[in-house]
C-alpha cells in the first residue's frame, strides 16, 4: 500500500504531466487513475478488455494463465491498463517503482488523446463501462432464472462468433422493411400486369430468402432471425456484438495507439528529467524499463516499438501537424502501408524470418532465420499480421432456408483471403452456430486439394446437432 | 485528486477461474496427481499447485499457414540465425503454439482434491465395506436364537423342548398305530417309542414291528435310551449381537526396495502414491499412521526423509520387507484394532522369489489391502506373484492390473511405467471397496 504522502506526490506529478501533455498539444478527456495490486491488474488484463464485464470461464482461464506467465517470468509484470471511455480510466500497479508509475501516467495521457481524437475510436460508445456493468447484472439474473450452464452455453457460442461482425457498421439491415419494400414492388408489378397476388405466400417466400444480400454480421443475423432463441439469449448476442464493435477499432489501431503513447511518454519524461524532478537512480530505472518495453525483436509482438518508430518518421519527415492529422484519421493498416516506407524498413533493419525445428545440446528448439529483407514483402507481411488482430475471416450468411429445411448456410470468402480456415476451430464453432440457430448449419469454404485441377476444392462442412459432415462439392 | 488508491480484490477473476477449473476438472485431477510428486507425505496440507491445459475457446479463424514465420528487426543478412527458443514439448512448460491452448497453473485445495478422490473411489461404499471389516468387537450381548452356531452356544433346554415338541407328535401317532395293530392299549413308555423310531431310521412300518417285539418282550430298549432324540433341525443356539465400535485407526505400510536400480523417478512415483494414499485414508479415518520400511538384503524402518533418499547396494530380498511389516503389524497394529494397508514398490528384481511368495501369503490376511507396484518394467516379481496369489488380470480404463480378492483379503499388483499411472494405481488399490455390494 502506498502512503498518503506518496499518493499526494503522484497527484502532484499527475498535474505536471497533464500540463506537459497540454503544452505538447495533446487533447485529452478527463483522466482518472486507480492504483491497484498486481492480482487485480491480472483480472483487468483478462476481462475481455473491459473492467466491467460478465462472468465467463475464459476470463478465469486467462486470469490464471497470465499469473502463471508472470510467475515463470514468461511475461513482464503489467504496467498499466487504460480504457477508452469518457472520462478515461487508467489503472496503475501499486507495486511498481515510483518512476514507473510516472511513466505509466505519461503513457496513459498519450492513449487518452488518441481515444478522444481518432475517428475510428470515436465510432465506439463512450459509456461502454456502464453498458457492460448493466449487461453483467442482467446476465447474472439470467443465470438465476435459466441456470449457469444455459447462460454459459449461449455466451460461449456468442463469444465464438464475436468477430463475425461487419466491422465499423453497427446498425442492422431491417429485414421486415426490406420485405415490405419487395412486397410493394411486386404488388405494383402485379397491378400493372393485371395479375392476382397471394400476399401471404409472397411474404412467406420472401422471409425464406433472407438475407437478400450475403450478411457478414453473423452474430447480428442470428440475434435478429434465429428461430430458436429466447429474448435473454438475443440480449446476450446483442451485448457481445456491441462489445465487439467497441473493441474492434481499438484492436485495429493498436500499433498507432501504443506507438503514440510511447512517443509522448518519452517526451514528457524527458521534460521531467530536464527539470530535475526525477533522481538519477529513478532515471536509470526508467531507462531500464523503457528498453525492456521496446526490446522484443519480433515486430508483430512489439507495437510499442514499431508504432513509435513510424511516428518518429512521420514527425521528422512531415512535421508534427501531419502526425496529429494521421492520429485522427488512420488505422494501423493504412498507417503501415503509407508510412512504413522502404527507406524506413531498411533503416529499422526489418526482415521476414522463418522458423525451423532443430536439435541443439540435446534439446528440441525453434531456430529463427532471416529469410527475406525485401521492403515491399516485409511491409506486406506486417500488414497481413495486422489484419489478424483480431483474426476475423470473411464469412457471410448466404441462406437461411438451405436444403429447403430452414438450414443455415455460411460462405467463407476464400477468393478474398486466399487462406484456409482452421478445420478444428471450424467444426467446433459450427457447433456453437448450431446452438444459436437450432437447425443444421453449413459452411462452405475451399481447401488446398492437389487432385483438383485448380489446386483447390470446395468443401461443405456441416453440423446437425449430432454429426459433423464434410462434403466435397 | 485524480489518482486514488483502491484495495479491490479480483473477485470476478477468481470466480471465473473456479468455474474454468470445474470445466477442466478431469484434466486437473490427472495433473494434480502428477504435480503432487514432490510434496512431503506427512504433515503438509493446504493447497497444491497444478499445471493444467486451459479449455480452448473456439472461433472461425485462419489456419496456421505461416509455420511460425513472422517479421523481426535487427542486424543480419538473409540466412543468418537471429534467435532460438525451446520447443514446447509434451508436458513441457511452454504455452501451446496455438493461441487459446493455454497452459496455466492453478491452485487447488487438497481438501477439494480429496473430495474428488472420495467421489472417484466411491467412499460411501468403502465405508460400508470397511464397516464390516474394521469393526472391533468390544462385547457381546445375546439377542435371540438361531439354528446354526458353535457347540458352546447351544441352548440345550430350548433344543430339547424343540425336539420334544417335534417328537410328541410322532409318539402320539405311533401309539395310535400300535393300538390298532394290537387291538389293545400298549403299555410302553414314551421313550420306547422314541428309541424305536430312532432305531428304525424313522421308518414307520419298521418302528411298529420293533414296538410289537418290545411288547412281546423280545426286545428291550437299552437303559440309557434317551427320552428325546435330537435331530439337527431341533438344535437351537444362542444368538449374540456383536457390540462393535467403528475403528478409526488406519496404518499404511510404505515398503520400498532401495537397491541401486530404484532411481529417483521411480521413487518419485512411490512418493506420489503414498502421499495420495495417506491423505485419502485421512479422509476416512481419524487416526492414520504411516510406517516406512526400506529393504535391500534386509529390511528396516525409516523416517520419511530417509525412505525416499536411501540408496543401498547389494542384493535384493523382497520378503524381508513383507516379513518386517508382518511383525510390526502383529506387535503394534493388531488388525482387530487397525485397518492395515500396505503397498510395496520395487523394480521387480528379487533374489528369493519363493520366500517372497510365502511372505506375501502371510501378510495379505492381516491387511485390508495389500498392493505391489512394479515400477519401470523389466522386473519379474509380479510374474511370479500372479499365479501364487491366484490373481486375475483386469482393466481400469487403460490401466491393467492384477488382483485376488476373498472375503477377508485383497491383494493387487501392477506394473507402473509412468507418473500418469499413479491415479489408476490408487484407484485399483482402493478399488476392492467397490466390488462389495
Amino acid at each position: 500500500m502506498l502512503t498518503p504522502e506518496q499518493i499526494e506526490e503522484l497527484n502532484r506529478f499527475d498535474r505536471l504531466i497533464q500540463d506537459w501533455a497540454k503544452k505538447f498539444g495533446l487533447d485529452c478527456y478527463p483522466q482518472e487513475f486507480d492504483i491497484i495490486d498486481s492480482e487485480k491488474m491480472a483480472e483487468l488484463m483478462t476481462s475481455g478488455n473491459l473492467p466491467t464485464t460478465f462472468n465467463h470461464w475464459s476470463y478465469g482461464r486467462d486470469f490464471e494463465a497470465i499469473k502463471t506467465a508472470w510467475r515463470l517470468n514468461r511475461a513482464n509484470l503489467p504496467m498499466e491498463v487504460v480504457y477508452n471511455a469518457n472520462p478515461s480510466r487508467g489503472y496503475i500497479c501499486g507495486t511498481d517503482p515510483f518512476v514507473v508509475m510516472l511513466l505509466v501516467m505519461a503513457h496513459v495521457y498519450g492513449h487518452n488523446d488518441f481515444f478522444k481524437n481518432n475517428f475510428w475510436l470515436l465510432q465506439g460508445r463512450k459509456d461502454m463501462l456502464g453498458f457492460m456493468a448493466d449487461a453483467a447484472r442482467r446476465f447474472k439474473r439470467y443465470e438465476d432464472t435459466y441456470g449457469v450452464e444455459a447462460v454459459e452455453k449461449t455466451l460461449t457460442a456468442a463469444l465464438a462468433l464475436q468477430w463475425n461482425i461487419e466491422p465499423f457498421r453497427l446498425e442492422r439491415h431491417d429485414f421486415q422493411e426490406q420485405i415490405e419494400a419487395k412486397i410493394l414492388e411486386t404488388r405494383a408489378k402485379a397491378k400493372k400486369d393485371q395479375k392476382t397476388l397471394d400476399l401471404k405466400k409472397l411474404r412467406t417466400d420472401l422471409e425464406k430468402q433472407i438475407p437478400f444480400e450475403p450478411d457478414r454480421d453473423i452474430i447480428g443475423f442470428l440475434k435478429d432471425v434465429s428461430p430458436t432463441l429466447e429474448d435473454w439469449q438475443r440480449d446476450i448476442l446483442a451485448v457481445v456484438r456491441e462489445r465487439a464493435h467497441y473493441l474492434f477499432p481499438n484492436f485495429r489501431t493498436k500499433t498507432m495507439n501504443e506507438g503514440w503513447a510511447v512517443y509522448w511518454h518519452e517526451n514528457i519524461m524527458d521534460e521531467l528529467i530536464k527539470a530535475k524532478l526525477i533522481s538519477n537512480a529513478d532515471r536509470d530505472i526508467y531507462m531500464d524499463t523503457q528498453s525492456k518495453v521496446l526490446a522484443d525483436w519480433m515486430v508483430a509482438q512489439n507495437p510499442y516499438w514499431l508504432g513509435r518508430e513510424i511516428w518518429k518518421h512521420i514527425i521528422k519527415k512531415h512535421g508534427l501537424k501531419k502526425a496529429f492529422d494521421v492520429r485522427a484519421n488512420y488505422r494501423d493498416i493504412e498507417f503501415v502501408e503509407e508510412f512504413l516506407e522502404d527507406e524506413l524498413i531498411r533503416q529499422l533493419k526489418l526482415y521476414i524470418y522463418e522458423r525451423y525445428e532443430d536439435h541443439i545440446d540435446g534439446q528440441d528448439v525453434y531456430v529463427y532465420e532471416i529469410a527475406d529483407k525485401n521492403p515491399k514483402r516485409v511491409r506486406e507481411r506486417i500488414v497481413d499480421s495486422l489484419k489478424k488482430i483480431p483474426d476475423a475471416p470473411v464469412i457471410r450468411v448466404t441462406r437461411s432456408n438451405f436444403n429447403k429445411e430452414g438450414e443455415l448456410l455460411l460462405l467463407h470468402d476464400f477468393n478474398e483471403e486466399q487462406e484456409e480456415l482452421d478445420p478444428e476451430h471450424l467444426a467446433k464453432t459450427l457447433e456453437h452456430v448450431y446452438h444459436l440457430w437450432g437447425k443444421p448449419v453449413w459452411l462452405q469454404t475451399r481447401e488446398i486439394n492437389l487432385r483438383s485441377s485448380s489446386g483447390f476444392a470446395s468443401i461443405l462442412y456441416g453440423y446437425d446437432g449430432i454429426r459433423h459432415n464434410k462434403l466435397l462439392i | 485528486m485524480s489518482v486514488r488508491q483502491q484495495d479491490w480484490k479480483p473477485e470476478r477473476g477468481e470466480g471465473d477461474a473456479k468455474r474454468h477449473r470445474d470445466l477442466v476438472k478431469e484434466d486437473v485431477k490427472r495433473r494434480a496427481i502428477d504435480s503432487i510428486a514432490n510434496t512431503p507425505i506427512v504433515g503438509k496440507s493446504g493447497k497444491v499447485k497444478v499445471r493444467i491445459l486451459g479449455k480452448k475457446s473456439y472461433s472461425f479463424k485462419h489456419g496456421q499457414s505461416d509455420n511460425g514465420s513472422g517479421t523481426g528487426a535487427g542486424e543480419g543478412d538473409v540466412g543468418d540465425i537471429v534467435g532460438a527458443s525451446p520447443m514446447p514439448g509434451e508436458g513441457e512448460d511452454g504455452a501451446g503454439d496455438e493461441p487459446g491452448e493455454w497452459e496455466l497453473e492453478t491452485e487447488i485445495e487438497i481438501a477439494e482434491i480429496m473430495d474428488w478422490l472420495c467421489e472417484e473411489l466411491g467412499l460411501p461404499k468403502l465405508k460400508k465395506r470397511e464397516g464390516g471389516q474394521n469393526t472391533v468387537s468390544k462385547t457381546w450381548k445375546p439377542s435371540g436364537v438361531k439354528k446354526t452356531g458353535i457347540p458352546p452356544h447351544l441352548k440345550k433346554k430350548l433344543t430339547v423342548i424343540q425336539a420334544i415338541r417335534r417328537q410328541a407328535g410322532v409318539v402320539l401317532g405311533l401309539k395310535e398305530l400300535l393300538k390298532k395293530e394290537l387291538r389293545t392299549e400298549p403299555t410302553l413308555e414314551d421313550k420306547a417309542y422314541t428309541w424305536a423310531w430312532n432305531e428304525s431310521d424313522f421308518d414307520t412300518v419298521k418302528t411298529i414291528e420293533l414296538l410289537k417285539k418290545m411288547v412281546r418282550g423280545e426286545v428291550t430298549p437299552p437303559a440309557d435310551a434317551q427320552p428325546v432324540m435330537l435331530d439337527n433341525d431341533d438344535l437351537r443356539y444362542k444368538q449374540f449381537e456383536e457390540i462393535t465400535e467403528y475403528s478409526s485407526n488406519a496404518v499404511i505400510f510404505a515398503i520400498m526396495d532401495v537397491s541401486g536400480s530404484m532411481d529417483e523417478e521411480k521413487k518419485l512415483i512411490a512418493r506420489s502414491f503414498f502421499w495420495w494414499a495417506f491423505n485419502f485414508l485421512r479422509v476416512t479415518y481419524e487416526n492414520v499412521q504411516i510406517v516406512f520400511i526400506v529393504h535391500h538384503t534386509e529390511a528396516r524402518v525409516t523416517n520419511e526423509e530417509e525412505f525416499f533418499h536411501t540408496v543401498e547396494s547389494g542384493g535384493t530380498y523382497s520378503y524381508t520387507g513383507f516379513r518386517l511389516a508382518k511383525n510390526i503389524i502383529q506387535t503394534d497394529y493388531p488388525p482387530d484394532k487397525w485397518n492395515v494397508y500396505a503397498m510395496y514398490f520395487s523394480d521387480g528384481e528379487d533374489y528369493d522369489v519363493e520366500e517372497t511368495q510365502k511372505s506375501v501369503q502371510e501378510l495379505a490376511p492381516l491387511c485390508s489391502a495389500l498392493g505391489y507396484a512394479e515400477v519401470g518394467g523389466g522386473g519379474e516379481l509380479l510374474d511370479h506373484l500372479t499365479p501364487t496369489m491366484f490373481m486375475n488380470a483386469t482393466k481400469l480404463d487403460d490401466f491393467v492390473y492384477y488382483f485376488a480378492e476373498t472375503d477377508d483379503q485383497y491383494f493387487m499388483g501392477a506394473e507402473i511405467m509412468m507418473r500418469e499411472e499413479i491415479w489408476p494405481l490408487i484407484k485399483a488399490f482402493f478399488r476392492n471397496s467397490e466390488e462389495v455390494e
